[in-house]
């Protein structure tokens, strides 16, 4: 293979690299202006007493999850 | 504190600093939401949940935040305010090889404004966070009832009985 092709296909590899591996900041403008944002705005109602969780499950071993 | 331990504190630290930083940038101005660590402000404005007669869990957030902090450096934890107004706490972990993300205690203020659903603010901060760490789901532990449960399946999760969780996948 010349060169040429050489540089061209390792430019074309980091394109896609770059393409595929959003940075954090990108990531989360469109995770908040896309999932988050449809979860907001459905007609699926919040309970009032919104909670979860289990204090006298919290220090178990971490193993299990 | 060991020198292992301190980087660790420091390298997690930095990451919720990230998160927190990363979320604020995205959310909509006009909400006048921002998210924060669980300091001492935030725990003062809990105290007025405890008083609260509508609130319905009785979570001890001084006793959990003050176990938590000194247990798991690899924590996420976030206070979600509106203007002045506590909106929601929660606290949570990745696992022990930080595949999975899991939202241990989540608790909305029980007068909080009930125009904004705090369920998936909170959630997307977990997400910032787990995809730091390279994390592809968010696990919400131990739903109080099937009110709450509901609620997280039909945001989108699926709910596992054994383990009493419900799965989010932090992919776009």
């Amino acid at each position: 293979m010349s060169d040429d092709k050489k540089t061209v296909s390792l430019n074309k590899r980091r394109e896609k690299k770059r393409g595929s591996k959003l940075s954090i900041q990108e990531y989360s403008r469109i995770l908040m202006r896309t999932k988050i944002k449809r979860m907001l705005e459905n007609d699926v109602e919040e309970p009032v007493s919104l909670a979860s969780g289990d204090p006298n499950k919290l220090f178990d071993d971490e193993e299990k999850t | 504190m060991r020198f292992h331990d301190a980087v660790v504190d420091n390298k997690f630290a930095q990451l919720r600093q990230i998160t927190l930083y990363t979320f604020n940038a995205s959310i909509e101005k006009e909400l006048n939401l921002t998210a924060k660590l669980i300091d001492d402000s935030a725990l003062a404005e809990y105290d007025k949940w405890v008083k609260n007669p509508e609130r319905k869990e009785d979570f001890d957030w001084r006793s959990i935040v003050n176990n938590y902090k000194a247990i798991y450096p690899k924590r996420f934890e976030i206070a979600l305010w509106q203007m002045n107004e506590l909106m929601s706490l929660s606290v949570g972990r990745p696992s022990f090889s930080a595949a999975k993300m899991r939202l241990d205690i989540i608790e909305g203020a029980p007068s909080r404004n009930k125009t904004i659903k705090v369920f998936p603010l909170m959630l997307g901060a977990y997400y910032i966070y787990a995809k730091l760490l390279n994390a592809d789901e968010v696990r919400v532990m131990n739903p109080v009832n099937e009110d709450v449960r509901n609620y997280y399946v039909r945001q989108g999760s699926v709910y596992v009985k054994n383990g009493d969780y419900c799965v989010f996948k932090v992919d776009l």
